[in-house]
This record gives structure tokens, sequence and C-alpha cells, in this order.
């Protein structure tokens, strides 16, 4: 299953702009460089193929970037208004956290 | 025929002007489409076909179907590699020496651009000679189980094995018997499973027991791959040779054409470091020669590869309008009683190549027991007889008859 496929069905409207996002530590990714394949390590049987940008996308989830700085981030790249990509990257981004492949970050409290 | 010229053309991982010219003017109509994905399929190719047909934007050349089958296909083999990748990790946890890292394993990490180009079967493994058993009997309690791959196979080798003993670990026609079929049969030990994948553990990656000495320098020459120094992969030089050794074992059987894209891809990206006259100096027996000569002639042939001028014989091989084909089928065979003179003459002292031939003539009760079920008296007499009459219409009448049962 591809990725870009599952977006097109993703809801956004649940995806909070603003936060950072993080990988999931079960999910593994073999990068084949301009394309790629996650999978959770409890479900390898369900394997979704990631396009370039799909791949451009998670290589900029680190944790601290929230959405709308890697919209703009990919934007820059590819030297088009921000306007024209970021529902398709919010919507990247969404169906990536509904497949349980990426988290908001949790706040920590320091005691 | 234009399915042939399409897969060789494409089955590199950079195509070139005239490859590219060559693609583009095979009449796509002409191309019976299901034949070409079967054979580009059989021969391990439709990885290296979509991956350089999508790096050259070159997709339109073939049915979106087609692709879409290959893509698929390119997505299975990246992830059956990593399960591949991830075992090789478990294996050097349990296996405390060095091992050497064959073929394909060693293939994808160094020589290919992604995991996902080169597809395989199995974990192939070069260990240290001495302790092969030791290792083997190793893996056997950490998980792994003897996997009889006779059972999976329809090959010349079930002739072999019906006159010899199955593995050396079971009962053979007698001692020498057991240490020549593993020195000759086997430059591996059997076949190993985890349940995830198969494991050869070698000690030979040579076809020939006299070549094992060649094994003991490429061993000693292999160069660590990972920063413990435990992992190895042969040198340039001892890779492409042990790449046209085991194209040239499976002359008999069939070649894949996977098999010369290994070597055509080895020497494109290593060409100009490969020492020549390391290999011209190890290939000083001329059998060894043949066999690389032989290996590398296809791939000069086939694939245009870069070959010396001094390792390349045309009259070695057969040219055939449909090579694929003839390639997936495999050249006449040599028979078993040839493959018996070469295990006879690899034995050194003469009074054991007397003890051999006297134990095939007549092999120890065990064997006798084993291979036909009898125990003693008039019936091992007949079983003797049925044995003989088998031998005599395999090798002497040659009727082609398999079983000894």
């Amino acid at each position: 299953m591809s990725i870009n496929k599952e977006a097109t069905k993703a809801n956004i409207t649940n995806l909070l702009k603003e936060k950072s996002l993080v990988k999931c530590s079960s999910v593994r990714v073999i990068d084949l460089f301009d394309e790629g394949i996650l999978f959770l390590n409890n479900a390898p049987q369900n394997r979704y193929s990631a396009n370039s940008t799909t791949m451009a996308v998670w290589d900029l989830i680190d944790g601290n970037r929230t959405s709308k700085e890697i919209a703009r981030e990919i934007a820059l790249v590819g030297e088009v208004n921000v306007i024209e990509i970021e529902d398709d990257i919010y919507e990247l981004l969404a169906s990536l956290r509904k497949l349980g492949f990426i988290e908001d970050v949790k706040k920590t409290t320091n005691t | 025929m234009h399915e042939d010229n399409f897969i060789l053309n494409a089955a590199r991982l950079n195509l070139l002007e005239k490859n590219i010219a060559v693609l583009k003017k095979i009449p796509k109509q002409n191309i019976d489409w299901p034949l070409f994905e079967k054979k580009a399929f059989a021969h391990g190719v439709d990885t290296f076909i979509y991956y350089s047909l999508k790096n050259h934007n070159l997709s339109e050349l073939i049915p979106p179907e087609t692709y879409k089958k290959f893509q698929e296909h390119y997505y299975q083999v990246a992830y059956q590699n990593s399960v591949f990748l991830d075992e090789v990790n478990k294996l050097s946890a349990i296996i405390d020496d060095k091992i050497v890292l064959l073929k394909g394993m060693d293939l994808i990490q160094t020589l290919y651009p992604n995991i996902a180009i080169r597809s395989m079967v199995d974990i192939d493994i070069l260990v240290d000679s001495e302790k092969d058993r030791d290792i083997w009997n190793k893996l056997k309690i950490h998980g792994f189980e003897e996997h009889d791959t006779e059972k999976d196979k329809d090959s010349w080798d079930k002739g072999i094995t019906n006159g010899f003993a199955k593995s050396g670990l079971e009962v053979a026609k007698s001692s020498l018997h057991s240490t020549r079929l593993s020195n000759a049969r086997y430059r591996h030990l059997p076949d190993l499973f985890n349940g995830r994948c198969h494991l050869q553990v070698h000690w030979n990656i040579f076809e020939r027991p006299q070549f094992s000495v060649k094994t003991k320098m490429a061993w000693e020459k292999a160069i660590p791959i990972n920063s413990d120094k435990k992992i190895f992969r042969l040198s340039n030089e001892f890779l492409l040779l042990h790449l046209c050794s085991h194209l040239y074992s499976h002359k008999h059987q069939f070649i894949l054409l996977r098999m010369l894209c290994d070597i055509n891809e080895l020497i494109l990206k290593q060409g100009s470091i490969i020492d020549w006259n390391e290999i011209n100096e190890i290939c000083t027996d001329s059998e060894l020669k043949n066999i690389i000569t032989t290996a590398l002639t296809y791939a000069h042939i086939l694939l245009n590869t870069p070959v010396p001028t001094d390792f390349v014989n045309e009259k070695l091989i057969i040219k055939k309008t449909n090579i694929l084909d003839s390639l997936a089928k495999g050249n006449k065979r040599s028979s078993q009683f040839s493959n018996y003179l070469i295990i006879l003459n690899s034995i050194s002292k003469p009074a054991d190549r007397i003890k051999y031939v006297f134990r095939t003539i007549i092999p120890v009760r065990e064997w006798m027991n084993e291979n036909y079920h009898t125990r003693s008296g008039i019936k091992l007499v007949m079983a003797y007889l049925k044995y003989w009459l088998f031998q005599l219409n395999t090798n002497i009448i040659k009727r082609g008859i398999r079983n000894v049962n």
C-alpha cells in the first residue's frame, strides 16, 4: 500500500500544526534513497511504500519541527509557495500519524 | 527474441546511451509482455529493470501493469533483504570468530546502491575450515535446524547423492566417502534454517576441493566491513573469482542472468582497482582459469562487460538465439562417472584411493542397511546385487535410473 493513497483518505483536522512531531520508536524504515518502505516492528506484514516526497518529509521529522515548519522547508526545497503544498503535506503527516509511524511530541515536566 | 534483447539491455544499474537507444528502438507491439515478465522474474532481474527504467525516467517503455509488478517485487526484495541483514547481525552475536559474507549478502551492502535491487534466497557465509563443524553445531544450538534442501529440488545432485551419502553427517559408504563427499559434493555444510532464513556455512568458495588452498588465501585477504572486525567481505579479486566459480557450478543446471549482472556490476564499479595480475596469479591452475574465463566470457558477450582479452574465449560458450532460455536450461551436465573421477583424483594417498574404489563397489553394511532397508543374510546379498545393477545401469549402460530404492 502506498502512503500517498492513505494520505488522500486521512483526516487532517486532528493534526495540530503547531505541535512538534516525532517518529515512533517501533517504526522501521527501509531507505531506498528516492523511495522507501515503512512498517511497524510488530506488524511487518503491513508495509507501506513511500515516494520521494514522503521520504523528504520523513527526514524532516525530528522531534523539533512542527507540521508547519516541515511544510515550509519542503516548499523552500521545492521552490514553490508554501500555500500550494501545505495541505498535501498536512494530509501526508496526518496519514503517517494515523498509521502509527509518528506521534506528537509529549511534553516533559521537570520536577 | 525481442524480450531477451530488452532484458539484456535493461538489466543493469546504469543505462548507457546505446542501451537506451536499443530499448527505444525495440517495437513494443512485438514484445510478448507476459513472456517478458516471466523471463525477467525467472532470471532474477526484474528488480534491476525496475530500478534502471525508473532512474532513467523510462518507465513508459514497459506496460504500467508490468512496471507495477516489478515495483511490488522490488519492495518485497527490500523487505526480505532487511530481514536477512537483521539475521546477519544476530549471526555475528552467535559466532565468536570471523565470518566472511558471500554473494548476495555482501553485494547488497557493498556493490548495489540499495537493498531492493539484488534478490537472494539465503545467507551464505564463509568460516574457518578448521572450525566449520563447531560453528555449524553452535548455530544448531541457537535456533537453526538442519534443512533438507534435497527434498525440495529436483536436481542432478540426487543422482550423485544416491551413489554416495547425503550430507557427510549421515551414514556413508565408508568414512573416506563421508569425508570426500563433504569435500567434493559440498562447499558448505548442510543447509540450516531458523524459521526466517536459510543459511549455508561454507568452508570453500570454489567448486573443486583442490582449490581449497585458494580459499585460504581468500580468507586471509578478506576485508572487515564492520567496526568490531567480525564480519568481513572478500577482496574484489576473490569476490570476482567466487562469483565466476559459482556461476560455473550452475552451468549444468541453469545460469541466472542475475549472476552475470553481479559480475558485470562488480567489474563496472571496481574494474579500475581490480588487480587482474593477481587474478592471473591465482588462476595458475588451468581448470580454474577455464572456469573463470567461461563466466567472464558469458558476461562479456551478453552484457558487454569490459573484461581483459586474456579472460575471454568465445569458443567456451555456445551462442544461441534464445539465449535466456538456454541459460535457464543449463548445459549438458558432466556424467556421474566424471564427477566420481574428480573426487577420486582429489584423494592424495594411493591406499586411500584403493579403499575409496573398494568401498564404492562394496559399501559398508550400515550404508546398505540404511539405503536398502536390509539387516543381514540373503537380503543383504540381494541388496548388494541390486546396488551393483543400479551402478551398472546408471554409469555403464546409462539408462538414467536415478533411485537406488
